[in-house]
């Protein structure tokens, strides 16, 4: 979900200006609109300068020995550490001798707290700076106008913080038109794929955040695309051991992503039967069971099926977003697409519906063209209307596109299946045979499960961005909220 | 004995084909990782998964070189149906070859991109997914012709 934003313009006595900055800095909830973006000269030094400052401390972290032992610097400017750590950086590229990793250890001990600290200052100066510099000033100086953003939660705390401090203001709620930036709050179970969702664009204002929405879909697709009990168990089993072992640089909710991953996974091996390449009604006693599993032409189906499914979610979820923040007719287009693809799937796949007539098409086909573009003139929107209508072509190739999903969980379960009779076959060498047998499986399904994972969450990201997104009606852009408050917090 | 050596034919294909494209495809994305190492080292574990990502080809072509081999039809006597639908399976894997090389030509931008500083992983990751669809519809094609034998 997006947090609603609520629009503040304070006015500001210039003489009070220089010492309400740092009262506001500590609240740390005001966004600062900004109208100018490009830096200038000293914001830009001082922006190079941290860029500096951070390569130094990331190679300097790497040498860093374990025994912490704290000693002092001499007194050295920021400017003439930076040269010398690039001095050594410079000869380490040259050769690689014992002596200068003595030097680099002894340069980590004694540096990497002043340029910490250095860079927090920075850091600081120029956030400082960026909200001085879009801050307007009116009647001639005397009085200062800032304007931004606050989210509607802390509206209130935020409105009597301003009353305390005797300012003016004004709040409002905040319009699309103002690109208001984007704070995501989700329960436990989307905010495990906000990161997922954050690697292709974090929505525009006037979007839905999807992520909830493409959560349990994202985690079925993965588990379709390794279609293995085994490897899930892996996926599971390894991320839970990392998590008890607490490898410090992980994030917890990576793991707990993969562990969910990997559940998944394994209820969708039991469903298609396979475990580290074996068919479970293989195994003997359980020949019974063979009718229990889908075939690969069911899997085949319910890919496509899955695929109708997500986008008719994804029109839904457009529809009715359109429909809430811009008025009713504007999600009427959605509607259409909708009845049109349903009498599709019912004309040629189910057949349950007697087809009497054709009118929920026609109706559709009207809906779409007539309300394309609500704001336009009568004849520029019908012919918006008729352009729409080419998206048939491509919402064929969105479900097609979902094959995908049965191809990978295909080759996934053969691959496995081609590393167990390799191993079969190699076992009957004599004497080191069994040995070899273990290597050939530990090393193939290793392998395997690499690839198939890989495979699985890139494609599945590609149906979710491209896909689901498109069909639901997502624009992205939006910048992210960035409160003005202390760095080194 | 030519309806044999038709269908052997079509089976190698299906390593050949799939194999160069992923060869070609992978060592594209390795040859710029090798770059980028020197402007951004830290950025390794972005720049391999790039540069495998290509990889997936050749084992598609090999899952249906699998479906095949163990359909049990590889005998003097194959008749001529089969051994045309195994060599045009085989065919078929043309594809994957320029999907492949495709592939890693778009994550090798993305990973010179993402050395220089521009933090665009995820979206190559999506982007260069796009070449790959037609690989994985190549190996769709071949299963669907293997279940007719």
């Amino acid at each position: 979900m997006i947090v609603p934003m609520t629009e503040f313009s304070m006015l500001i006595f210039h003489g009070d200006y220089d010492a309400f900055l740092p009262e506001l800095r500590k609240i740390g909830v005001f966004h600062i609109a900004e109208t100018n973006k490009e830096d200038d000269a000293d914001q830009t030094q001082r922006r190079q300068m941290i860029t500096e400052i951070n390569d130094a401390i990331v190679f300097l972290d790497t040498h860093e020995p374990e025994s912490n032992a704290p000693s002092i610097d001499e007194g050295q400017t920021i400017p003439e550490i930076l040269e010398q750590v690039k001095q050594v950086k410079e000869k380490l590229e040259e050769t690689v001798s014992e002596e200068l990793k003595k030097t680099l250890e002894q340069y980590a001990t004694t540096y990497l707290p002043s340029l910490q600290k250095r860079k927090t200052e920075l850091e600081d100066a120029y956030e400082l700076n960026r909200v001085i510099k879009n801050t307007q000033d009116a009647a001639e100086g005397k009085i200062k106008i800032l304007e931004g953003f606050v989210p509607r939660p802390q509206k209130k705390m935020f409105s009597e913080f301003l009353d305390s401090k005797g300012i003016v203001h004004i709040k409002n709620r905040a319009r699309f038109s103002d690109n208001p930036p984007i704070l995501l709050h989700n329960n436990w179970f989307s905010r495990l794929f906000e990161p997922i969702g954050s690697l292709f664009s974090l929505p525009a204002y006037k979007d839905l955040d999807l992520t909830v929405f493409f959560a349990p879909f994202f985690a079925m697709f993965f588990g379709f695309g390794m279609n293995d009990a085994g490897y899930g168990l892996i996926l599971l089993i390894g991320a839970t051991v990392m998590k008890l072992l607490g490898k410090p640089k992980i994030k917890k909710s990576y793991l707990t992503l993969v562990q969910l991953l990997g559940v998944i996974t394994f209820f969708f091996g039991l469903l298609t039967g396979n475990i580290f390449g074996v068919s479970i009604a293989e195994f003997p006693g359980l020949s019974f069971s063979k009718e229990l599993f889908l075939r690969d032409k069911q899997i085949f189906t319910l890919a496509i099926a899955i695929g109708f499914v997500q986008i008719l979610f994804g029109m839904v979820l457009q529809g009715l977003n359109k429909m809430i923040k811009f008025g009713f007719k504007y999600g009427l287009p959605q509607v259409g697409w909708i009845m049109i693809i349903l009498h599709l799937i019912n004309m040629f796949y189910f057949k349950i519906l007697p087809m009497y007539s054709h009118i929920d098409i026609y109706i559709g086909l009207a809906l779409i063209i007539f309300f394309a573009d609500p704001e336009a003139g009568f004849f520029k929107g019908i012919g918006t209307g008729i352009w729409e209508l080419f998206g048939i072509t491509g919402l064929m190739g969105d479900v097609l596109s979902y094959i995908r999903l049965f191809a990978l969980g295909v080759s996934s379960a053969i691959l496995a299946l081609v590393i167990n009779s390799i191993a079969l076959q190699i076992e009957k060498v004599s004497y080191i045979g069994p040995v070899l047998f273990l290597i050939v499986l530990l090393f193939g399904h290793t392998l395997n499960l690499f690839v198939a994972s890989l495979g699985a969450f890139v494609h599945t990201m590609r149906l979710t961005f491209v896909e689901f997104y498109k069909n639901a009606g997502f624009t992205g852009g939006g910048n992210p909220y960035k409160p003005f408050t202390i760095v080194s917090n | 004995m030519t309806n044999l050596l038709i269908a052997y034919t079509g089976l190698a294909l299906m390593i050949i084909l799939p194999g160069i494209g992923s060869a070609i495809g992978v060592s594209i994305g390795a040859n710029a990782t090798i770059g980028a190492l020197k402007k951004k080292p830290d950025g390794f574990g972005n720049y391999m998964l790039l540069s495998a990502l290509s990889g997936t080809h050749g084992l598609f072509g090999f899952a249906a070189f699998f479906i095949f081999y163990s359909k049990g039809i590889f005998i003097p006597a194959i008749s001529p149906l089969a051994a045309s639908a195994v060599f045009a399976a085989g065919a078929i894997f043309v594809v994957a070859t320029y999907a492949a090389i495709r592939q890693g030509q778009i994550c090798a931008n993305g990973i010179a991109e993402i050395a220089s500083g521009n933090d665009v992983f995820g979206k190559t990751m999506i982007l260069a997914v796009f070449p790959e669809l037609y690989s994985i519809l190549a190996f769709a094609a071949a299963f669907l012709i293997s279940n007719k034998l």
